[in-house]
C-alpha cells in the first residue's frame, strides 16, 4: 500500500518536471523574444522600408539664423538657431543613431537642403536618420557632428553653424513593410485558391461522392498529405511552380504566385478536413429533411449545409492564415530570401517570417529586428488561435456529439 | 374509392439483404394508412419508397411497380415528387433557422420569392398544423427554441407549406410526450380532411385513434391489409391476432 503510493507519487513527480522544464523553454524563448524586440518594435519599423535611401544635402548660402522656440521633451535637444530638434534613438538595425523630431514650419531646413545628387530641394522630415553633419562656423571653421556622438552635440553643433557642407540624411530602412505586404499577398491569393477548391472537395467527399475504394483512398491520401514536411512542398513549388509561371512569362524566377500555388497545394488538405469534419456534424436527418421538401442537392448544399459549415470553414480559414504566416522553407524554395520594398506578385519577396531568415542570414545577424519580427508572427498567431476557439465557442450549433 | 398510390409486386434489396417482399398495396386518397409491425420489418422502407427517398441511399434497389396517380414513380422527377408527398420524419428536424425561414424553405426552394406570398403561405400553414397561437409573435425566433412536439408540428407545417397531396409519416410521435402525442393525433384528424396520410406506428392504440385503414407487416412482407376496424376487431391472421394483442414483438 504505502509502496504503490511512493511509486505513484515518484510518477507524478517525474511528470511534473518533465512538463515544467517544456513550459520553462517555451517561456525563455517568449522572454528572449520580448527582451530582445520590444524596443525595436514600433509603428515606424512596420510602415518604413526595409532598404534604406541615403541622401546628401546641404545648405551653403550662410544663415543669419532664426531665434527659433520649442518646448523639448525630456530625450530632445534643439537648435534655436536652425530650428530643428535631435533625439538619441536606436535604429531599426539596432545601432545608436540620431534622429530628427522636430522642424518648425519657418525652418530653412524644411525645404531649403538642396540634395547633392540631383540638384533637387529636399523635404526634410522629421524620423529620418541623421549619420553626419559638417557645418561652418561664423570664422569658417568646420563643425563635424557624428551621430555616435549623441543629439546633444548634434544639437550644439548646428547652433555654430551659419551654414551645412554636407548633411547626410537616412531615410527608413530596416523596416518590414515590404515583407509585410508580401506577407498578406501571399496570404490573400492562397486563399483564393485554397479556399474554393478545399470546400469543394469536402462537399464533394462528404455529400456527393460514393462509398467506395477510390473514394476512401482519396481520403486516406488527404490525411497522408497533411504530415508531409513542407519543404517536399517547396520542392514541387520550386520544380513545378516556378518554371509554370515562368513559362507563362508572367514571372522570372521566384514570385508569390508560385508561392500562393505552393501554399494552396500543402494546406489544401487542412482546408478540405476541417470543412469535411464542419459537415459531417451536419445532422443527416435535418439534410433529408431539405431533400424530403423536395429541394435539389444544389439548393440543399447553399442552403443548409454551407451555412452550418460556415463555422468550420471560417476555422479552417485561420488555420491556414496561421499556417502562412508561420511557414518558412516552402517560401524559401519559390520565393527566395531576398526582402523587397516594392512588392510585386509576380516577383520574389520575403514574408515575415523568411525575413528573419534572411537577417539571420547577414554577416551580423540581426537579433534585434529578427525578435521584433517574432513578437509580430506570435502576436498574429495567438490573436489567430484565440479568434478560432471563439468561433468554435460561439457559432458551433450541432456540437460534436451528433 | 380513389387510389392515390398503387403499389404492386415490389422488391426492395439493401445490398443483398432482401427488405421488402412482393408488396402488394393500395393506399386511397384522403384517408389515413398506418403501417404497424415489428422493428425492422419495412415499414419505414416501403414509406420511404412512397417519395423516393430511397434514391438517396447508395446499395438501395427496387423491383416492381409503384404508381402515383395512375403514372409510374419513376417517371416523375423527384423534386415534384417530393413536393406533392411530403415527409415527417421520427424525431424533429426544423432547420438551424427561424420559425418563417423553416416553413418558407419549401416554396423557396420552388420559386416563390414574393414576401407577401410566403407570410401567407406560412400563416396558414401554421393555423394548419395548429401551432400559430403558439409562435405568431415569434416567427422570427429560432426554430431549434421550440419543444419538442411544437418542432414536430413545425415539420408537419414545413410539409403543409409545400400543398402536398400526401403526408408520409414515420412515427411522427415517438420522440414525444403523451400530451404533445395527443395534439398531434388530433392533427392527423384534422389533417385528413385535405391530405392523404400515411403513417408508420408502433403504438396500437394510436393506429385505432387515427388511421382509416391499417396494414401489417412481418419480415418484410404485408401479412394483412384491412380497414383499420376490421383488422383490429377481426384479424383474418394468427399473426396479426398476436402482434395486436400484444402476444408478439
Ligand atoms: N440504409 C439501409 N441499408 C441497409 N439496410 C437497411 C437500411 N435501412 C434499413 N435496412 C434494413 O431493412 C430492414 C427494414 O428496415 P426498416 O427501417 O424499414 O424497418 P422498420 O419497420 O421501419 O423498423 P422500425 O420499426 O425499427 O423503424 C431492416 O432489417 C434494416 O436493417
Ligand atoms: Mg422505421
Amino acid at each position: 500500500m504505502i509502496k504503490r503510493k511512493i511509486i505513484d507519487s515518484f510518477w507524478n513527480v517525474l511528470t511534473y518536471l518533465f512538463s515544467s522544464v517544456g513550459i520553462i523553454v517555451l517561456l525563455l524563448i517568449f522572454i528572449f523574444v520580448f527582451s530582445n524586440g520590444a524596443s525595436t518594435l514600433s509603428w515606424n519599423l512596420i510602415t518604413s522600408d526595409y532598404n534604406q535611401t541615403t541622401y546628401v544635402l546641404s545648405y551653403k548660402d550662410k544663415y543669419d539664423g532664426g531665434n527659433f522656440e520649442y518646448k523639448c521633451k525630456d530625450d530632445e535637444y534643439f537648435s534655436s538657431y536652425w530650428g530643428i530638434a535631435f533625439t538619441d534613438t536606436v535604429n531599426t538595425e539596432g545601432v545608436d543613431s540620431v534622429i530628427i523630431s522636430y522642424i518648425d514650419d519657418h525652418s530653412p531646413l524644411l525645404n531649403g537642403l538642396l540634395d547633392v545628387g540631383n540638384d533637387n530641394y529636399h523635404h526634410l522630415q522629421v524620423n529620418q536618420y541623421v549619420t553626419t553633419a559638417l557645418l561652418v562656423g561664423e570664422e569658417g571653421n568646420i563643425i563635424s557632428c557624428p551621430a555616435r556622438k549623441g543629439a546633444e552635440s548634434m544639437a550644439a553643433g548646428f547652433n555654430r553653424g551659419v551654414s551645412i557642407t554636407t548633411l547626410n540624411l537616412v531615410d527608413g530602412g530596416g523596416g518590414i513593410r515590404g515583407s509585410l505586404i508580401a506577407t498578406l499577398y501571399l496570404i490573400l491569393f492562397t486563399l483564393i485558391l485554397v479556399l474554393p477548391l478545399g470546400i469543394a472537395a469536402a462537399i464533394y467527399l462528404s455529400i456527393y461522392a460514393k462509398d467506395n475504394w477510390l473514394t476512401h483512398l482519396l481520403k486516406s491520401l488527404i490525411d497522408m498529405s497533411s504530415g508531409v514536411p513542407s519543404i517536399i512542398f517547396g520542392l514541387v513549388g520550386l520544380l513545378l511552380f516556378v518554371p509554370m509561371f515562368n513559362a507563362l512569362v508572367v514571372s522570372e524566377g521566384y514570385s508569390i504566385l508560385a508561392g500562393a500555388l505552393t501554399m494552396t497545394i500543402m494546406l489544401l488538405p487542412i482546408v478540405i478536413s476541417t470543412t469535411k469534419e464542419a459537415i459531417d456534424v451536419i445532422p443527416k436527418k435535418i439534410i433529408s429533411g431539405s431533400l424530403a421538401l423536395g429541394a435539389s442537392q444544389t439548393q440543399t448544399t447553399f442552403k443548409i449545409i454551407l451555412p452550418n459549415a460556415i463555422p468550420g470553414i471560417l476555422t479552417s480559414t485561420l488555420l491556414a492564415i496561421g499556417r502562412i504566416i508561420g511557414e518558412s522553407a516552402a517560401i524559401i524554395f519559390v520565393m527566395g530570401t531576398q526582402v523587397q520594398d516594392h512588392v510585386l506578385p509576380n516577383r520574389g519577396g520575403t514574408t515575415l517570417a523568411t525575413h528573419i531568415y534572411n537577417l539571420m542570414g547577414l554577416e551580423n545577424p540581426n537579433y534585434k529586428l529578427a525578435s521584433a519580427i517574432a513578437i509580430v508572427i506570435l502576436m498574429s498567431v495567438l490573436i489567430l488561435n484565440i479568434l478560432v476557439k471563439l468561433i468554435g465557442y460561439r457559432l458551433n450549433k450541432f456540437g460534436r456529439k451528433h | 374509392m380513389e387510389k392515390i398510390f398503387e403499389i404492386k409486386n415490389v422488391n426492395l434489396y439493401y445490398g443483398e439483404k432482401h427488405a421488402l417482399k412482393d408488396i402488394n398495396l393500395d393506399i386511397y386518397k384522403k384517408k389515413v394508412t398506418a403501417f404497424i409491425g415489428p422493428s425492422g420489418c419495412g415499414k419505414s422502407t416501403l414509406l420511404r419508397c412512397l417519395d423516393r427517398m430511397n434514391d438517396l441511399i447508395d446499395n438501395c434497389k427496387v423491383e416492381g411497380s409503384i404508381k402515383y396517380n395512375d403514372k409510374e414513380l419513376n417517371q416523375y422527377d423527384t423534386l415534384t415528387l417530393r413536393s406533392n408527398v411530403g415527409m415527417v420524419f421520427q424525431s424533429p428536424n426544423p432547420f438551424p433557422m427561424s420559425i418563417f425561414d423553416n416553413i418558407a424553405y419549401g416554396p423557396r426552394c420552388h420559386g416563390i420569392k414574393n414576401r407577401k406570398a410566403l407570410e401567407e403561405i406560412v400563416i396558414s400553414s401554421l393555423k394548419k398544423a395548429a401551432l400559430y397561437d403558439e409562435v405568431k409573435d415569434n416567427l422570427k425566433g429560432s426554430a431549434l427554441a421550440l419543444s419538442g412536439g411544437q418542432q414536430q408540428r413545425l415539420c408537419i407545417a414545413r410539409c403543409i407549406a409545400m400543398k402536398p397531396d400526401v403526408i408520409l409519416m414515420d412515427e411522427p410521435t415517438s420522440a414525444l410526450d403523451p400530451i404533445a402525442t395527443l395534439k398531434i393525433e388530433e392533427l392527423i384528424n384534422e389533417l385528413k380532411k385535405d391530405f392523404t396520410i400515411v403513417i408508420v406506428t408502433h403504438n396500437m392504440q394510436q393506429a385505432t385513434r387515427v388511421s382509416d385503414y391499417t396494414a401489417f407487416f412481418m419480415l418484410g412482407e404485408i401479412i394483412e391489409y384491412n380497414t383499420t376496424n376490421e383488422l383490429f376487431k377481426n384479424p383474418h391472421n394468427k399473426k396479426t391476432e398476436d402482434y395486436i394483442t400484444g402476444r408478439f414483438g
